[in-house]
């Protein structure tokens, strides 16, 4: 037995295989939680709402998705365990919180040390940032669980999950809400991987900052869905908001293209490649109404100095749950 | 063998021997290299270069002078050291030759120039560092009378934080998860109310067959 657990900036995603062996499941909860004070009244109106809490003393923690919706209520901002696609060392309240998703989301172990793969970031190109803690704490907690943990780079597991037509070599981005994880991969071999830390939380917030609001809300109109082709489509009143959020995608998209440019000179003597690889796309930023044609679109303009022959550019099968999955089928293939 | 260090500050080319001294930067010479380059002796007499030790061979292996505080050059730093010197000399002929920019454009150079020199002089213990750190420093000063070609510029810290990363990671920062100091983290379990959205989503035919290709990757590489 074993599990594939995605840890996410913006949600975490447990996959295993039912129990009559016949299919996935995947569990997964809103990485996110909201701070309030456990008055009566909130209680009872908590309790009759049947919203997710966890109440320490006299504070109420509302718990997952819900605690977006009841931050967007308050014009408060939605607190996140993690920051940018790692756990902040020092953040007490967002460990709490995540030791009580994790715990819900993984449940009990099957048997004993069963195997958890779970997903970590690769090292940032545009900033400093904590990977061994992060991992540290995650292979701590989810082994007090009774797991058996192991790490795995994020879009490294993409490439298990879709390209097995491929022979598992691929060049892979998840956009995440806190980073790009991109890795370059040869027939499982991960031959060149980085993190960046602007994905779908800095197009929340420049968006947020250009149009005078807060990113809970530009997040909010983003998820309620926006033509990246065509922004004007929708409701009138959140033209501007749409507007900014593609022009930020757009640099995202460069931002991307531009690092992979700059990380494969460092590694191109090492690294060896068929004729032409595939570009799988995945993470919930490319949920995003035609996130694949802009992208192809921005790719063509710089295709001519990209450094790798692509063959072709794909949506993954699944782009919330497929980080997931590929940490089950690598697990499950140790 | 003959150790020398570069004195001029717009290094020295020893051209009989394909080679370049830069300002600071110490060289090691064979005997016969030395007799017959007619530059270094030029480059010597000009005052240019200056020998600092001349040292024999004990059972092939180098004796470093320990007073003047030379280490035992290595291989692979000096050709990586030389490597970012000759980018840097790319770049001080593109900063001649481009055309002034604007202010701004200087001061993000030189902020990630003093970035770079940072980076530099957190690491000990190599041989060549003071020659690079006073390449930068130079560079620095061409920039501020002048301009910059940024795609060597990038192109340059690129293979700086190449040539530095393994050295400083692998003193400064732990390596393995099982190296760091993790709090125990404890939640009244009591107080949770939380339910999961699961999805099934989709057959496991598709693992099922990525799991076999996996396996038939296994056995071909075997």
């Amino acid at each position: 037995m074993a599990k594939g657990l995605d840890v996410g900036t913006c949600f975490l995603a447990c996959a295993t295989r039912g129990s009559d062996q016949s299919d996935v499941q995947v569990n997964s909860v809103r990485d996110a939680f909201l701070d309030i004070e456990a008055e009566a009244s909130t209680m009872n109106m908590l309790k009759m709402s049947n919203v997710n809490y966890v109440q320490e003393g006299d504070t109420v923690y509302i718990v997952g998705e819900p605690a977006m919706s009841v931050a967007n209520l308050l014009k408060r901002e939605a607190r996140r365990p993690l920051s940018q696609g790692v756990i902040s060392a020092g953040e007490r309240d967002g460990e709490r919180m995540l030791v009580t998703l994790l715990k819900t989301i993984l449940k009990e172990p099957s048997v004993d040390d069963e195997k958890v793969f779970f997903s970590v970031p690769a090292k940032a190109v545009d900033r400093d940032m904590d990977v061994i803690y992060h991992e540290a704490m995650f292979k701590k907690i989810i082994e007090s669980m009774g797991y058996k943990a192991t790490s795995m780079n994020e879009a490294a597991a993409i490439v298990y999950s879709n390209c097995a037509p491929d022979g598992f070599t691929a060049l892979a981005s998840s956009f995440g809400a806190g980073m790009v994880n991109t890795a370059l991969v040869y027939r499982t071999m991960v031959g060149m991987s980085f993190s960046q830390s602007k994905s779908g939380d800095w197009i929340d917030q420049s968006s947020a900052k250009a149009v005078g609001t807060t990113a809970t809300r530009i997040m909010a109109i983003k998820e309620r869905g926006v033509d990246l082709l065509d922004p004007a489509g929708g409701d009138p009143k959140n033209l501007r908001e749409r507007e900014a959020i593609v022009v930020y995608y757009r640099n995202l998209i460069h931002h991307v293209i531009d690092a992979i440019k700059q990380e494969f000179k460092k590694d191109s003597g090492t690294i060896e490649l068929p004729d032409s690889i595939p570009w799988i796309i995945s993470g919930g930023t490319s949920l995003a109404k035609n996130f694949l044609e802009f992208f192809k679109k921005e790719f063509e303009v710089e295709r001519a100095t990209f450094p790798i022959n692509i063959g072709e550019i794909r949506m993954a099968k699944d782009q919330l749950n497929d980080v997931a999955k590929g940490l089950l089928i690598a697990a499950m293939n140790e | 063998m003959i150790l020398v260090i570069g004195n001029d500050p717009n290094k020295v080319e020893v051209t009989d021997l394909g080679d370049v001294v830069y300002y600071k930067q110490q060289k090691i010479y064979s005997e016969a290299q030395y007799a017959r380059s007619a530059d270094l002796k030029r480059a010597e007499k000009s005052g240019r270069i200056t020998v600092l030790q001349k040292y024999g061979d004990v059972d092939g292996d180098l004796i470093l002078p320990s007073s003047s505080g030379v280490q035992r050059a290595k291989p692979q730093d000096t050709s990586k050291i030389d490597l970012v010197l000759e980018k840097m000399a790319a770049l001080e002929l593109s900063l001649k030759s481009a055309p002034t920019q604007g202010t701004s454009d200087q001061d993000a150079l030189l902020e990630r120039i003093g970035k770079i020199e940072e980076r530099l002089s957190g690491i000990s213990g190599d041989s060549c560092n003071e020659g690079v750190l006073e390449a930068v420093r130079q560079l620095a000063e061409k920039v501020e009378s002048s301009t910059k070609d940024t795609s060597i510029l990038d192109r340059l810290e690129s293979i700086l934080k190449g040539a530095t990363d393994s050295k400083s990671s692998s003193r400064l920062e732990p390596t393995r998860p099982e190296d760091v100091y993790v709090p125990n983290v404890s939640v009244e379990d009591g107080n949770t109310h939380i339910k999961l959205d699961v999805r099934t989503v989709e057959g496991a035919s598709d693992i099922d067959d990525s799991l076999k290709a996996l396996k038939d990757l296994k056995s071909q590489n075997l």
